[in-house]
């Protein structure tokens, strides 16, 4: 951990308004390689806004995003930094008309123009890292919620990125489903893989992170490790949230406990 | 007016027309194909493009759609010549203008399509690095189409039917033939009988678009369903 | 174009109120047949839905010149003369189309509304009287209007059988006068603003008319 390692993002500054609405005010953070940071808040923070600045699906109104020194904001072909950042939607946003194979192969094949072999061997790989090859060729209607995520990470992943946004992965899961998708998030991250989630898992945090982010009202109200944002945080709004998430957290679980729920 | 002679008349009457279902089966390819490429532009063009196509696909559409087509295929084959200076055949002319009329109706169909499949599907594409171009050739279009199915079926009939104005141009179609044999059956004093072509001509154009639009639409929804799109 | 205009105004005024005419009665027809298939279909025995089924489906399965040849020339013993020939072809076509919106009509409003009415005593017609049917009339009103907005534009198709409407005073004077571009154009025109116009003028009604949701 530590200054020694490359950067591989850095987030300078972003502001971007919805209208009236300022959702984020002067966000600013780097991510090293194969660190594993967290951002954490309430709703409505703009933390999907942040991640979407990052990659530049919504440009922010001011700011700059550099991927290994590389400006993404200003870059002149954007879709090829896109391609060195993975993002895992709380939605999933698999294609629909592809098979789970095709839906990781499919980029492999049209923005890294691999042959068509390749393509799948490389791909077949990333749904293996997942364990999902044996669904290859099943379509994403046919797959549950935690199974077509897990396909969302392969398809990240297959690609190479330096680093991997998550957006709320798991918050549009059934509770039962969850566990399989975060169980892939931590062999990413003992894989070395550079990440930047955000979340409400606090244990998965817990475990790997290196550092954790609360966003509230567009702004980092306070930043630090695990063990000192989780169990000793300074500030009141953090401490307030933390104790919101361990309601949520506790309905959970009786509610899993529970046979035949 | 003996049994036989009804039959007899009705087994040629169905040989004669027959005649005429490639003519009609051509101009519907081309219409269709060319009201197909159209439409599916302007949808394309309206829906990633907007201002300022939108507004003149708008005026296309209901243009097209508030004008009969006998004036369209006036228009075109008899406005166009007096335009080029070059009279035009009387295949490309009906074509053009049942191709025209019919891109208006397919660009709000394939409009509704590619609406329906929502932006996460873009945000998707684009996150794994495609350009624009490249999600909506093989992401968004492949999605768009199959949602479009059921609808397009529809318009694939209407165009069938609308192949019936050919004759007017000289075309030797389904209708043409039809209109033959009634005149052979004038001719013969038999005016009973004159129904007859009418019926059967009826009965072939039927044939064609019954079948798709029942169970051409109804696999295509069921397809959809499938697919969960 | 505009001397066009001017020097025929009246000719092609005429035409236009002719095709209104036959769209009038085309659409009275239509209307009469489209509820009587409707009805058939939805509340009818099992013949008679299969015949009203029959009956909507052949006629949109089939071309408009189809029926009009058959019904002017293919039926001579009717002894019709042009324009009856034309609205009869117009109004059983037009029926067809609007049978299949009054059948949505009415079983959208028949799903919810038929067992809150049985269940207060009514009878299957007095139900059918009271409740349904007003409340599908007013339904059906949005697509009602598209086929009512739209009919003056079929009625050019008369001219086929030589019933001096607009469409065909206009070929008439594109033959005479050579400014064939301008003529159809100029009717197109036409064409288009009695359409928008009757869009208009429905879409006022129906807001005037509709169930509140």
């Amino acid at each position: 951990m530590g200054g020694m390692r490359e950067k591989v993002l850095e987030v300078v500054d972003i502001w971007k308004a919805y209208g009236s609405l300022q959702v984020l005010k002067g966000v600013s953070f780097d991510v090293r390689e194969s660190e594993i940071k967290v951002i954490f808040g309430p709703s409505g923070a703009g933390k999907s806004t942040l991640l979407r600045c990052i990659n530049m699906l919504t440009p922010p109104d001011r700011g700059e995003v550099f991927l290994r020194g590389e400006s993404v904001t200003r870059a002149r072909d954007v879709h090829k930094m896109r391609a060195r950042i993975g993002m895992v939607f709380q939605h999933f946003n698999l294609f629909n008309h592809l098979t789970a194979l095709d839906n990781v192969a499919i980029a492999l094949r049209v923005v890294k123009k691999l042959p068509k072999a390749e393509a799948r061997r490389r791909a077949l790989e990333a749904l293996r890292r997942v364990r999902m090859e044996e669904w290859a060729s099943h379509y994403p209607a046919q797959l549950s919620g935690g199974q077509k995520q897990r396909v969302a990470i392969a398809r990240a992943i297959a690609m190479e990125p330096d680093i991997i946004l998550f957006d709320e992965p798991t918050s549009a899961l059934d509770p039962e489903l969850i566990d399989e998708v975060l169980q892939v998030m931590l062999d990413l991250a003992r894989d070395g893989t550079t990440m930047l989630v955000v979340t409400h898992e606090l244990d998965f945090a817990r475990a790997v992170a290196d550092e954790m982010m609360f966003l509230d009202s567009g702004v980092i109200v306070e930043r630090g490790s695990p063990e000192q944002m989780l169990t000793s945080p300074k500030s009141e709004r953090v401490k307030a949230f933390l104790r919101k998430i361990e309601r949520l957290e506790l309905r959970r679980r009786e509610r899993l406990a529970r046979p035949g729920v | 007016m003996s049994a036989s002679e009804v039959a007899y008349v009705l087994y040629l009457s169905f040989i004669f027309l027959a005649k005429g279902i490639p003519v009609t089966l051509a101009v519907t390819a081309a219409s269709i194909s060319i009201g197909f490429a159209l439409g599916l532009s302007m949808a394309v063009a309206r829906v990633f493009i907007g201002f300022p196509i939108s507004g003149l696909v708008e005026a296309y559409e209901k243009f097209f759609r508030g004008v009969p087509d006998l004036v369209i295929i006036f228009l075109i084959y008899f406005g166009l010549p007096a335009l080029t200076g070059r009279p035009i055949a009387p295949f490309p002319a009906i074509s053009l203008a049942l191709g025209l009329r019919s891109a208006a109706y397919q660009s709000q169909i394939f409009r509704g399509a590619l609406e329906a499949v929502t932006r996460d599907q873009m945000d998707a594409a684009l996150s794994v690095g495609m350009r624009v171009h490249q999600a909506i050739t093989h992401i968004i279009l492949p999605q768009a189409l199959r949602i479009s199915l059921p609808g397009w079926a529809s318009e694939f009939a209407v165009v069938i039917k609308d192949s019936s104005y050919a004759f007017l141009l000289g075309l030797m179609d389904l209708m043409r033939s039809a209109e033959l044999l009634r005149a052979s059956l004038l001719a013969m004093g038999l005016i009973e009988y004159l129904i007859i072509p009418y019926a059967i001509a009826a009965l072939i154009y039927f044939a064609f678009t019954f079948p798709i639009s029942r169970y051409l639409a109804s696999w295509a929804v069921r397809k959809r369903v499938e697919l969960g799109l | 174009m505009l001397d066009l205009v001017y020097k025929y105004w009246l000719f092609f005024l005429e035409g236009l109120l002719v095709s209104l005419e036959l769209s009038g009665i085309g659409l009275a027809m239509g209307f009469a047949i489209g509820w009587a298939v409707a009805l058939a279909e939805v509340f009818g025995g099992r013949l008679a839905s299969k015949l009203a089924i029959a009956y909507e489906e052949l006629i949109r399965g089939t071309p408009m010149i189809v029926q009009l040849f058959a019904i002017y020339f293919g039926l001579p013993m009717l002894g019709l003369e042009r324009f009856q020939a034309a609205c009869l072809a117009l109004g059983i076509n037009s029926g067809a189309y609007q049978a299949g919106y009054f059948k949505s009509a009415l079983e959208a409003v028949t799903r919810d509304q038929m067992d809150a009415a049985l269940s207060v005593g009514m009878t299957k017609l007095q139900a059918i009287t009271h409740i349904i049917l007003p409340q599908a009339l007013r339904k059906a009103i949005p697509a009602w209007s598209n086929e009512v907005a739209y009919l003056p534009k079929y009625t050019s198709i008369a001219f086929l059988i030589g019933v001096s409407e607009l469409f065909h005073r206009a070929t008439y004077v594109a033959a005479k006068t050579f400014r064939v571009i301008e003529v159809y154009i100029f009717v197109g025109i036409l064409y288009l603003a009695c359409i928008t116009a009757l869009t208009k003028i429905l879409d006022v009604v129906y807001e005037r008319v509709k169930v509140p949701d």
